[in-house]
């Protein structure tokens, strides 16, 4: 099996001479630090912490996957430990605010740092993907004692973050939504219901897990209309931010799956666990999708990374293997074939990957830039425009990278002939892990749908010729 | 690409030249598939939905 390694030249490539980083951080405010140093000396100790950490975990990972024992997951051997190196060298504020703990780095410059994680160990990465996406919401609708309180020590890395927004029969249709928060004297709520699915719901990394769980309030409209966004913590937190004992939120069962078996798949069950709302009441679904976008891009950065990983192995492997000799003649004489990269139709499959990795990489880094561009550009009329674009961008990231990624890991295995289908070589890993991200966070159909209904058709084409502006 | 590359002295020229190889081979074997979707789509839905459900 070959080992990883972060295309650094690609990365640099991309960032620098295709997407012009340097300028556009340059004029953000508050981008200002965000100097090629700075981000040269991150993307260099990105790629040693994920070739070194965790691209030796990967395969691990896969054969031991995770452990529901009394009610807790224990994850695979080294895992645990490669967080609280992640969280040491602190990559877990990467991109966080400034104000709450976090570097402030640009998220174009934190999704190079996450395809790297993601190429190494696309299973271990989901456990700080998750945290992310719960930093947006909290960034954008929480009140500031939520912040200090729930944002601060996930930006820090010492508690992680969840999304249960799927429930066992309601999935991509999030109107049919039925667990309950029932307000209390207090100003609290207890939530009650069952969610499933929950990527990273119970694992053994920290203290304290916060689940963003959508529920209803009892006069609530029925539909999209009524949902409402919970903050409900593994162990309680008062208003100050201080645990206490443990909540009525336990994780059931994990799932068994095809893939990506070092991430913990959760049933989650709440049982009248005491939670607090975020943002307005019934307002859960703009919250949610705030998170939502965030997740959808970096499953788009998942396969991205996927389609590189594969790539590197694909490629060893033909140089290295030899059988027949070329069809224009040996190119080889003095061994007894030639490598199989010199057959036309083993250059094809390498071509694709390689391809997709490098137009997929461009398109995700520029969506990337989109958010930086609406997170802090002081011009109203800026923002609205990376906003429009960004959202245009999101489910075909989303969609295509995938998509692609089976794709690539197709074409990458099938290099390998037999040799790709057994264990032994790693590449049937890929296959496998590449395939849920077709599925979670939106399905490819509903990435379809979200493009043409809600981007194309009810944008208008204003919006579709500003997009391709 | 090309005006990028040039603008860019700090790549090689096998890095400028893997980039141009690329570039040309996804234009000329991986674009055409745009070819295809087209024709699907513009077809329309009717074959898609023809069949009654009893059918399958």
């Amino acid at each position: 099996m070959t080992q990883y390694q972060a295309p650094l030249a690609d990365m640099r490539f991309v960032l620098y001479d295709v997407l012009g980083a340097e300028a556009l951080y340059a004029r953000l405010p508050q981008c200002e630090g965000a100097t090629r140093d700075l981000i040269d000396a991150v993307l260099e100790e990105g790629a040693k912490f994920t070739e070194q950490v965790l691209a030796p975990l990967n395969k691990t990972g896969d054969v031991d996957g995770c452990k529901l024992e009394g009610g807790a997951v224990r994850t695979p051997k080294g895992y645990k430990e490669a967080y609280e190196q992640f969280v040491a060298n602190g990559w877990s504020g990467l991109v966080g605010p400034i104000a709450y703990g976090g570097q402030g780095l640009p998220e174009s410059v934190g999704a190079v740092v996450k395809e790297m994680i993601d190429s190494a160990n696309l299973a271990w990465g989901t456990y700080p993907l998750l945290s992310h996406g719960a930093t947006e919401s909290l960034k954008h609708v929480a009140e500031e004692w939520q912040r200090e309180a729930f944002l601060r020590p996930i930006v820090e890395g010492r508690w992680t973050g969840t999304m249960c927004l799927t429930e066992p029969h309601c999935g991509s249709d999030l109107g049919l939504l039925k667990t309950k928060a029932e307000p209390q004297a207090d100003g609290g709520y207890k939530i009650s219901g069952t969610k499933i699915f929950i990527t990273a719901g119970d694992h053994d990394f920290t203290e304290n897990i916060v689940h963003l769980c959508l529920a209803r309030l009892p006069d609530a409209p029925p539909g999209v209309k009524g949902i409402s966004l919970f903050i409900v913590p593994k162990f309680r937190v008062d208003r100050e931010g201080k645990m206490h004992g443990r909540n009525t939120v336990t994780c059931g069962s994990i799932e068994h799956k095809m893939g990506l078996k070092g991430s913990a798949t959760c049933v989650m069950n709440f049982d009248a666990a005491d939670g607090y709302l975020i943002g307005q009441p019934n307002k859960g679904l703009n919250a949610m999708f705030i998170m939502m976008n965030t997740a959808r891009l970096a499953v788009g950065l998942q396969g991205l990374a996927l389609i590189e990983r594969c790539y590197q192995g694909a490629r060893a492997y033909a140089r290295d293997r030899l059988q027949s000799r070329s069809m224009s003649g040996p190119k080889r004489p003095d061994k007894p074939a030639d490598p199989i990269i010199v057959h036309p139709d083993v250059r094809r499959m390498l071509m694709t990957c390689k391809a997709f990795a490098e137009s997929g990489r461009a398109l995700a880094y520029f969506a990337c830039m989109q958010v930086d561009i609406v997170d802090r550009t002081a011009d109203p009329e800026e923002r609205k425009q990376a906003d429009e674009l960004l959202g245009f961008l999101t489910p075909i990231c989303k969609g295509l990278m995938t998509e692609m990624a089976c794709e690539c890991t197709y074409h990458a295995l099938q290099v390998f002939g037999g040799h790709g289908y057994i264990a032994e070589w790693g590449m049937e890993q890929y296959a496998r892990d590449a395939r849920i991200t077709t599925i979670y966070e939106g399905t490819t159909q509903i990435q379809a749908l979200d493009l043409l209904g809600r981007k194309i058709l009810q944008g208008g084409p204003a919006a579709c010729a500003s997009s391709w502006r | 690409v090309r005006e990028l590359a040039a603008l860019q002295p700090g790549h090689g020229a096998a890095f400028r030249d893997a980039k141009f190889a690329t570039a040309r081979f996804y234009f000329q074997r991986v674009l055409p598939r745009v070819q295809a979707h087209a024709a699907a789509v513009k077809a329309g839905g009717l074959s898609l939905m023809a069949l009654t459900e009893e059918a399958f």
